[in-house]
């Protein structure tokens, strides 16, 4: 057991060891060990006005990925509505992003529009956290057991009121989760920004052009910043899912009290 | 019980605004394209897409996304199984969740990162010639391994997800049954979580197929001698002013999901009826 946990973890370094030694090379320069290039990139404005509009941008992603994959997953309680979301799902994940985000644009030449705007950069990157979100979902209404929607029914709960005082404070961690993953990705997100954000820059076209023509150092810096940034939501979302746990733990622990 | 908990109508709507990109990519592939839009029918996309030059770099493209496909497939379903022989829930939550750091990254970032690891004078290099006492240089750019190993390892976690995820519902009864018959732990692999996960070693194929056919930053930053790639493709074909022969692409591969997702019912109720 001890020598699969060995390999596990290697397995995990060689993964992460990448960016990790992005980080590293972030803080080295001529003078040592420094915040050279963060403070260089920092003076940066095209990277500060991409990075507060990606963080704006992705927040709407968050947000709407959370309530259409919500509404979509529901459909995980009547057979003929699952079979329909599942397919909508998978061609729209599984469809190559360069193809489905020029078609988004062919569609918003069509009806008026010049090019490309944010409106379509948020549609074409909810398109892409959709199919996640609700496969997140779905796999918390598998485990919530179906008989509490049926007992909530036999005591004359209407859909609505199932959903409110049923589904959703049993899925609250699971909002949470798919906020933030929906978050991340769209953050990060290149191709579809690439085809899609009209005359706007998104950090990552910012990224990736800086990376593709090596300019200079600081980009390690920048690169590194979305790193940081993953992995602050990431360990925040640990603690979340922490916290919830051991909330319901204790509720449990008052419910079986004497 | 079967009663929808939402309208089917709103749930309409919703796929209606998604499908409305892909209604266009099938519909503009039989277009032809003048100075102002689409002007009339056209099996040009059609024909220029399927003319020898591009689908000789189809050909690379589906090769290697095959290749990448089924190594991370097979990959993903060991380190699974491994995850799940280990058994600690807090293990691989700690597991899962540094796993999706490299796939939460952003794809540059990503990418530029192993160029640097896997470069001529990087880590794996110098451990190789290490090892091997000499001075190698397996990990270059002019060769497409550095492209295979990248996109392997990034489609790895998709693996992962799926595979742990099957073996996860596996109903019990059949560990403690196996371990009551004292099976070896790879008699348990090969007899009860691969048959078991039938239908998550198709799903993750297909998962990783189609996400190693539109990787593209891969080739573009690590090399290889051809440069092709799906985005060069369709920037060619763009440059070109060719967009219903990238459309007519993109009813092809509408096409190829849908005959996955049918032929998925198919391994799935096969899977069933093994089960019951």
């Amino acid at each position: 057991m001890r020598l699969r946990r060995i390999i596990l973890l290697l397995f995990l370094g060689l993964l992460t060891l990448p960016l990790a030694s992005l980080f590293v090379l972030s803080f080295q320069n001529v003078d040592g060990a420094t915040f050279k290039w963060y403070f260089s990139i920092l003076e940066n404005e095209k990277f500060v006005s991409a990075l507060i509009l990606t963080t704006l941008v992705s927040m709407a992603v968050g947000a709407a990925t959370v309530v259409l994959s919500f509404v979509l997953s529901l459909s995980w309680y009547d057979r003929r509505q699952l079979s329909v979301v599942l397919v909508l799902i998978l061609v729209v994940g599984l469809l190559p992003p360069d193809i489905f985000s020029l078609g988004l644009n062919k569609f918003a030449q069509a009806i008026g529009f010049r090019s490309s705007n944010l409106f379509f950069l948020i549609t074409g990157l909810v398109a892409y956290t959709l199919p996640i979100g609700v496969l997140l979902f779905w796999a918390r209404f598998y485990f919530i057991d179906r008989s509490i929607v049926i007992a909530a029914r036999d005591i004359g709960m209407k859909g609505p009121s199932i959903l409110a005082k049923v589904i959703l404070p049993l899925s609250s961690a699971t909002i949470t989760a798919c906020f933030l993953l929906s978050f991340l990705l769209a953050f990060n997100e290149y191709p579809r920004t690439f085809y899609l954000s009209g005359s706007a820059t998104l950090l990552s076209e910012f990224l990736n052009g800086k990376l593709s023509s090596g300019a200079d150092e600081s980009i390690y810096a920048a690169g590194s910043s979305t790193i940081l940034m993953s992995v602050i939501v990431i360990a925040g979302y640990v603690v979340v899912h922490q916290l919830y746990a051991r909330r319901k733990a204790m509720q449990e622990l008052q419910e079986s009290a004497p | 019980m079967e009663r929808p908990l939402v309208n089917s109508t709103i749930i309409g709507l919703i796929a209606l605004v998604f499908v409305v990109p892909l209604a266009m990519v099938i519909s503009m592939a039989c277009m032809s394209f003048g100075g102002s839009g689409p002007n009339g029918f056209s099996t040009e996309g059609y024909s220029e897409i399927l003319s020898t030059l591009r689908l000789r770099e189809l050909l690379v493209i589906t090769t290697r996304a095959l290749l990448v496909a089924a190594t991370a497939t097979c990959v993903a379903f060991l380190v699974s199984w491994s995850l799940f022989r280990v058994g600690s829930e807090r293990f691989l939550l700690f597991f899962l969740t540094l796993m999706t750091l490299p796939f939460l990254a952003n794809e540059a970032v990503r990418v530029f990162a192993w160029q640097h690891v896997l470069s001529e004078d990087g880590v794996f290099n110098a451990l190789l010639s290490r090892v091997a006492g000499g001075d190698v240089r397996l990990f270059n750019a002019t060769n497409n391994l550095n492209v295979l190993v990248v996109m392997v390892l990034n489609c790895i976690p998709f693996g992962v997800f799926i595979s742990t995820a099957s073996l996860k519902t596996v109903p019990a009864i059949y560990w403690k049954v196996s371990n009551d018959l004292n099976l070896s732990s790879t008699s348990m692999f090969l007899k009860i979580a691969l048959p078991l996960s039938k239908v998550a070693l198709y799903a993750s194929f297909v998962v990783t197929f189609f996400i190693a056919f539109s990787l593209s930053s891969e080739v573009n930053f690590l090399g290889g001698a051809s440069k092709i790639s799906l985005r060069n493709l369709v920037l060619s074909l763009m440059s070109a002013s060719k967009f219903q022969s990238i459309f007519a692409l993109g009813a092809l591969m509408t096409l190829l999901i849908v005959l996955f997702i049918l032929a998925f019912r198919r391994v799935r109720s096969s899977q069933l009826l093994s089960m019951s």
